[in-house]
């Protein structure tokens, strides 16, 4: 569970590395995910039609590794932090079986219209792939100066 | 194949750049059920989305969803009462990729980019209008097609914005691509 102190702004230093965060990608979470993000194409969960499509098996959609940062994120900035921008390039589809792991690293911080921005770099690694998903992310966080809320 | 992709000619394509492809109102509200189900595939374990009491204290007015649920509370219904039954038919979600006109009969997300605003609460209904910013053809593993960028603007009933998003999917020809693989081998 994040912390429900939070980080805060002021607190951040660029270089800093944000915790990890695995998943690993089986066949029913594929399917518990198509069934509340309401994502039903096949190419998510049935095999035949995957790899009729051109690929070797099933894989995870977009919307379950953007969440999959958004936690990543969040267990580091705590519950008052707030997600702003989540950008990614998919390099590779992160298929059944794997397991996909989250990272981060703080690139930089600004204060925008009094509003304490965080930068990161961040990606999405499995066992086998280097950087199946990699982009960019930016993080509200509370500022000490501002009496800490976001 | 059974993927319902909207068939036409680069030309067509190249004639919705700008345009508005589709406007989509959520058919739900956002429901904290719902919200509960998301949490429950990656084990997301954060109160914001789950008690009243720890959003408030944390500034949000109500339990709040996760940013990334953005998709799903304006995706359309897959049937509505009225309408003729499925049958046997393979639905595509109206995601408004599915739905540009163009060759190709198979469809691969490449990049997403997403900014967020106000905060999407349980009781807020979720709509976007889909529009087609840029197409760009390349030839990548999967044989030759195209990358079409589409950016959609989620608002909420309020009227006051949500998120933008840009999304970048490949239209391709899986066909050509296996004529392809055995023309390589």
């Amino acid at each position: 569970m994040p912390s429900p102190s939070g980080l805060m702004f002021e607190d951040v230093e660029e270089g800093a590395e944000i915790p990890t965060l695995s998943v690993p990608l089986t066949l029913q979470r594929l399917v518990m995910e198509a069934g509340v993000n309401r994502d039903f194409a096949p190419m998510h969960f049935d095999r035949d039609q995957a790899q009729q499509d051109g690929q070797p098996d099933v894989f995870a959609n977009t919307m379950l590794l953007q969440t999959l940062f958004e936690m990543a994120l969040r267990q580091w900035a705590g519950f008052s932090g707030r997600l702003r921008k989540l950008s990614f390039r998919m390099n590779r589809p992160n298929y059944v079986g794997e397991t996909v792991t989250a990272y981060g690293r703080v690139t930089g911080k600004r204060v925008e219209e009094g509003r304490g921005i965080v930068e990161l770099e961040i990606w999405q690694s499995t066992e086998q792939h280097d950087r199946t998903l990699a982009g960019t992310a930016a993080v509200e966080l509370p500022m000490a100066a501002a009496g800490g809320a976001p | 194949m059974g993927i319902t992709l909207t068939p036409g000619t680069w030309e067509e394509t190249e004639s919705w750049i700008g345009k508005l492809i589709s406007t989509m109102v959520g058919p739900d509200e956002v429901d904290k059920a719902t919200i509960r189900r998301k949490l429950e595939v990656l084990n997301f374990d954060c109160p914001l989305h789950t008690d009243e009491a720890v959003a408030r204290e944390h500034g949000y007015r109500t339990i709040v969803a996760p940013a990334t649920m953005m998709a799903t509370w304006a995706l359309p219904a897959y049937w509505s009462p009225g309408q003729p039954p499925v049958g046997s038919r393979t639905l595509m979600p109206l995601f408004p990729l599915s739905q540009v006109p163009a060759p190709g009969n198979a469809i691969i997300g490449s990049e997403v980019q997403s900014e967020y605003f106000e905060p999407v609460y349980v009781g807020d209904r979720i709509s976007c209008e889909n529009r087609l910013v840029s197409i760009a053809h390349r030839c990548t593993r999967l044989g030759m097609g195209a990358f079409l960028t589409i950016e959609s603007t989620y608002t909420k009933q309020t009227g006051e914005l949500v998120c933008v998003e840009r999304f970048v999917s490949f239209r391709y020809s899986v066909d050509e691509h296996e004529e392809e693989v055995r023309e390589s081998a």
